[in-house]
Order: C-alpha cells, then sequence, then structure tokens
C-alpha cells in the first residue's frame, strides 16, 4: 500500500520577513511594557540608580500610594462647591460610567437595527440607511464648540443621566449596519410563526427575535465598555465632576504634589487601570478576537 | 356578496395589522431620531446659524459675512494655523503608503494563518492588546521611555549627556510623536484586512487553486478586490485627518502642546473646549472654510477611487 505523503507547506519569503517585522514590532511594544511594569516595584530612589534593572527590593506602596494619596479636587466655582476624589474613587466612577455608558449605544443600536432591519420594505428604513452612508461620507468640521455651548446650556454637563443616557442614544455607528444585517438575515418564518400564535410586536422583538442575538449584544457590549473605560475625553469635556480614572491619568500625568509627581506611582496608577481590561480580555479574548459576527437561528 | 365582504374583511384585518406595525416601528425610532435632530442636526445647523452671527453685549446678533471674513483673516495672518496646517500636511504625506505596507503585512500574516500556524495565532493575541488598552496608558508609558529611558540608555551607551527628553527637545519631538503613532498602532489595520480575507469563501478560494492561480494573481483578482472598499475608507481618513488629527498631542501636553508640533485638528480641539461665548461663531465659521474644501476633495477622491474599483472589472 503506497504511502500517502503529506506535503509539507513551504513558508514562504514573504512570510519570513513579514514574522520578522512583526517581532521586531511584538519587541518593541512588549519590552517598555515589561520595563514600565518593574519600574512599578521600585521605589524612588531605587529607580534613579537602577532604571533599567529588576527590582532589588519589591515593594507593592507605589500602587498603595497611587490609589490612596492621587487625588484631583474638582471646584465649581459658579455653585461654590469642591470635591476631592482618590484614584480609586477615580476608578469606581469608571466602572459606574463605563457599564451605563456602554449599555445605551448598544441598545439603542440593537433597537434601531431591529426596527430597520425586521421592517426593511418600509421607506423610512432605506432613507435611515442612505441617511447614516451620507453622514458617513461628508464630513463635517467645526460644530464642537457648539455642541460643547448647547450641551451646557441643556443642562446636561456635569449630569450623570444626560452624559451616559442622553448623549449616547446614538446610532450613527459602523455597528449599526452589521446590527441591521443580522436581524435582517434572521428569516421572517420566525416572525410570522409567533404572529400566527398571537404574539404581539414587543413580546416577538423581545421574547423571540432578541435572545438570538445575546451573543452579538454580549459582543458589542464588551467592546463598548472596554472603549468607555479607557475614554478620557467625554469626562474630561462633560462630567469634570465625575472623574474616572482615565481622565484622572491625564490629569495626574502634570501633576506637581510631590508625593505622586514621580514616575513610579503614575506607572502604578496606569497598569491599576489597565488590569480590568487585561482580565476581561483574557477571559473573552475568543469573542473579543471573533468581532461581531452572527450566527443565530435554527440550523436546516 | 359574500365574496366581497370577505374581501372587505381581510382588506380591514390587513390594515389594522399594519397600523399595529407602523406605531409599533415609530415606537421604535421615536427616541433615537429625536436624539439625533437634537445633538446632530440641531448642533450642526445652530453651528451654521452661528456663522453670520456674532456676540454683542450678552447676546448674538446678526453679522452678514463678517464673521467669515474674521475667520478668513484669523486663518491667513495667525502664525498658528499655518504650522498646525504644514504639520498636518506632512503627516498626511508621510502616511501614504501605511495602506500598502499594512495590506502586504496581512496577506502574508493570513496565509501563515490559513496553514494553521501558532505562531500566527499567538501574534493575533498579542499584537491586538494595544488597541484594548487606554491612550492614557500608551502616551503614560511613551511619554517616560522617550523622557527618561532612552535618555539615559544614550548616556550610558556613548557617554554624551542627553539635555532633556525627546519629547521635550525641539529637534527630536515632533519624530518622536509620530514614531508614538508608529509604536501605539501596530497592528489593527492588519487585523481588520486578515478578517475581511477570512470572510472571503473558502470555496472561492479552492476554485482559484484549482485553476492554477499563484499568490498574487490571488491576491490581485480575489482578494483585493473583496477588501477595496475598505482599503479606499483608509486613504479617506488618512486624507480627512488634514482636519481632525491632533496627532496625541492632547495626551501628552494637555492646553500647552508646543507652537512648532501643533496640527490643525489639535488647534480646532483646544479653541473648541476654550472657546468663549465670542469666539464659537468665528470657530463655526473655519469649520465651514474647512468643510466647504475638504468635502468636495473627499468626493473627488472616492470618484477616483471607484473609477479604480477592481470589482467592476
Amino acid at each position: 500500500m503506497e504511502k500517502i505523503k503529506k506535503k509539507k507547506k513551504k513558508i514562504s519569503a514573504g512570510e519570513i520577513i513579514v514574522f520578522s517585522y512583526l517581532t521586531f514590532k511584538l519587541v518593541l511594544l512588549v519590552v517598555p511594557f515589561l520595563w514600565a511594569f518593574f519600574t512599578t516595584f521600585k521605589d524612588s530612589l531605587e529607580f534613579r540608580y537602577n532604571m533599567f534593572g529588576l527590582p532589588e527590593n519589591w515593594i507593592f506602596d507605589n500602587y498603595v500610594t497611587a490609589l490612596t494619596k492621587m487625588k484631583h479636587t474638582y471646584t465649581d466655582s459658579v455653585n461654590h462647591f469642591k470635591q476631592t476624589f482618590s484614584f480609586s474613587d477615580m476608578l469606581l466612577n469608571s466602572f459606574t460610567f463605563s457599564t451605563v455608558s456602554a449599555l445605551t449605544p448598544t441598545v439603542t443600536i440593537f433597537i434601531v437595527g431591529y426596527a430597520t432591519g425586521t421592517f426593511h420594505k418600509y421607506r423610512f428604513s432605506k432613507f435611515m440607511d442612505m441617511m447614516i452612508l451620507v453622514i458617513n461620507m461628508v464630513p463635517i468640521f467645526g460644530s464642537q464648540a457648539t455642541e460643547i455651548a448647547m450641551i451646557k446650556a441643556f443642562g446636561i454637563r456635569n449630569n450623570f443621566f444626560g452624559v451616559t443616557v442622553i448623549l449616547k442614544i446614538n446610532f450613527l455607528n459602523s455597528y449599526y449596519f452589521m446590527v441591521k444585517g443580522a436581524f435582517r438575515s434572521l428569516k421572517a418564518s420566525y416572525y410570522d410563526a409567533a404572529e400566527i400564535d398571537g404574539a404581539n410586536n414587543f413580546q416577538i422583538m423581545f421574547r423571540i427575535m432578541m435572545p438570538m442575538m445575546l451573543e452579538m449584544f454580549g459582543i458589542m457590549y464588551l467592546l463598548q465598555f472596554i472603549t468607555q473605560w479607557n475614554n478620557y475625553g467625554t469626562p474630561l469635556l462633560y462630567l469634570p465632576a465625575y472623574p474616572t480614572a482615565s481622565y484622572g491619568l491625564w490629569i495626574f500625568k502634570n501633576a506637581t504634589t510631590s508625593d505622586v509627581t514621580h514616575i513610579t506611582v503614575k506607572l502604578s496608577a496606569c497598569f491599576t487601570l489597565v488590569a480590568p481590561v487585561i482580565v476581561l480580555f483574557a477571559i473573552f479574548n475568543k469573542y473579543i478576537m471573533r468581532g461581531l459576527k452572527f450566527e443565530g437561528g435554527v440550523k436546516e | 356578496m359574500e365574496k366581497m365582504q370577505l374581501n372587505k374583511r381581510k382588506k380591514s384585518a390587513f390594515y389594522k395589522r399594519e397600523m399595529k406595525n407602523i406605531i409599533f416601528y415609530c415606537c421604535l425610532l421615536v427616541i433615537p431620531l429625536a436624539q439625533f435632530c437634537v445633538f446632530y442636526l440641531g448642533v450642526n445647523a445652530r453651528s451654521f446659524v452661528y456663522t453670520f452671527q456674532k456676540f454683542e453685549n450678552g447676546r448674538y446678533v446678526f453679522n452678514a459675512f463678517d464673521t467669515f471674513k474674521t475667520a478668513f483673516v484669523e486663518l491667513t495672518t495667525v502664525r498658528n494655523w499655518a504650522i498646525g496646517f504644514k504639520n498636518a500636511i506632512i503627516l498626511f504625506l508621510v502616511g501614504l503608503p501605511f495602506p500598502f505596507v499594512t495590506l502586504f503585512v496581512a496577506l502574508f500574516f493570513f496565509k501563515a494563518q490559513k496553514r494553521g500556524s501558532k505562531v500566527a495565532q499567538t501574534y493575533k493575541v498579542i499584537l491586538f492588546i494595544p488597541s484594548m488598552i487606554a491612550p492614557m496608558v500608551m502616551v503614560s508609558i511613551y511619554g517616560y521611555i522617550v523622557d527618561f529611558g532612552l535618555p539615559e540608555l544614550y548616556t550610558l551607551l556613548t557617554g554624551k549627556e542627553v539635555h532633556g527628553g525627546f519629547l521635550q527637545m525641539k529637534d527630536t519631538s515632533f519624530i518622536t510623536m509620530w514614531l508614538f503613532g508608529r509604536w501605539g498602532g501596530i497592528a489593527g489595520g492588519v487585523f481588520i484586512y486578515v478578517n475581511l480575507m477570512n470572510s472571503i469563501s473558502e470555496s472561492i478560494y479552492e476554485a482559484a487553486r484549482l485553476d492554477g492561480v499563484n499568490m498574487w494573481q490571488e491576491f490581485w483578482k480575489i482578494i483585493f478586490p473583496q477588501i477595496f472598499n475598505t482599503w479606499k475608507m483608509f486613504y479617506v481618513m488618512n486624507f480627512l485627518s488634514i482636519f481632525t488629527n491632533s496627532f496625541n498631542l492632547f495626551e501628552f501636553y494637555g492646553y500647552a502642546a508646543p507652537t512648532w508640533m501643533q496640527t490643525t485638528g489639535y488647534l480646532m480641539f483646544v479653541k473648541a473646549v476654550e472657546a468663549t461665548s465670542a469666539d464659537i461663531p468665528v470657530l463655526s465659521a473655519i469649520g465651514i472654510y474647512f468643510t466647504l474644501i475638504g468635502a468636495p476633495l473627499v468626493f473627488l477622491l472616492r470618484y477616483l477611487f471607484n473609477k479604480w474599483d477592481p470589482l467592476e472589472d
């Protein structure tokens, strides 16, 4: 009997060049992060004489200092209001801000996607698609100052509900087309069968259609959560009274208080901010790397 | 007669059902559309109206086209804008080859992944991580490396003193900032292309292999036409960055970025945040100028790319 030889696939020269380039980039990425991580276990004196070596005495004080002594005082001169936040307070703010700010746009996109995907024959659904395409294609500049002024005028600035809910009810997002496409791909027979059984539109949406999209919803929510966790711009502009950890890092980057000026403490704050994202990535990396794909419905 | 009554009842039931669907459809869309009307249409409309006003004695008054004149004078006489445009155009031109580089890296990465290479899978995970990390963390680590670590390393290796960090010295700050973009944005574009290449049906690749196509033919005839729209989008975004790219200056320097490094995107952002009521009309007029220049050029770019669209061959 002839042995069937397995044909070994050759590695091309192009692959060798590309992977050498990627290895070089990987080293450039990993080495500074490792350096920064080991620096967080040195005190300020050791950092001066042993900047590049491993820590001689591994100390965790920098993390404690970062969490307790890195403080920012928010002052509202109009209402004569002052509040001091430690970095641990900011981490808590980050958690609440990210949880709500991620949920609002995710729910909005799913609701709008369901409406235009399920009722795609309505002229208004086609109009919505065209409108979103045009908005993404036509660049408009210079309205940010107006936006900031209007948000202040509406009293949304420094209003937690206003910023995390009202401002985030937004479907002008690249995810819209993915979600709409996913709802459109669901068989109409699910809808028809539920209607025949006497379900109304709300029941069909929440008990039949949305449960089929739970995985996609979960992945989108996770991606939005990570984006909002890392977001420092929105708290800076609209929620300075509820500083998040990412915004706090921006403030502390230029801090001058003696306890927190040191690099070792600031880097400890950085790694404290990064830790939850790394944990989430470690648990859900299969879904995050796969991205938003819909594989729902009954297999035939 | 009975048939007519039956038809009438069927029509009535149909209209009732359609009315319920329409009411449900409207209920779903009313709040998102209201938010869109206020915070997108309303903001842009108000911004447009500001361009014909000026702030006087505590309120906005009609100013015809004088605000446009003021904005034009500012753009053409204030040195910061000239420097900002110059830097933005340099960044745009320097960024032109990168979509090609990313595409070819993605192609070979995709080939390795298809071969089942475990190295490719490991690299994919590790190189993806920076996109999950907060920009402020990346900025902080990079800032300390280039301002403290690298100068110290340079002194240790060469014995020469470096007077200040690479981000602080005028000769090195611009290139150091540009390298941050290359350092931090390692793999995002590569994985977008790889995912697109993975989404092409395997049967198409099989058919091509049976027809005896080589790797480059497969790339130009099958892969590139499918990813062309995304590739085109990177170029359009690169062009738009002339007006929007803040070059991470706000993360590194806050409101006090050195003049020689400022870009139009940074200037627009800082001026918007610090704007008083009197500044808003001028900023809105500057935005109108950018839109009048940028929008037609974007359409022209899209038109030229669409002419070249390989899918249409």
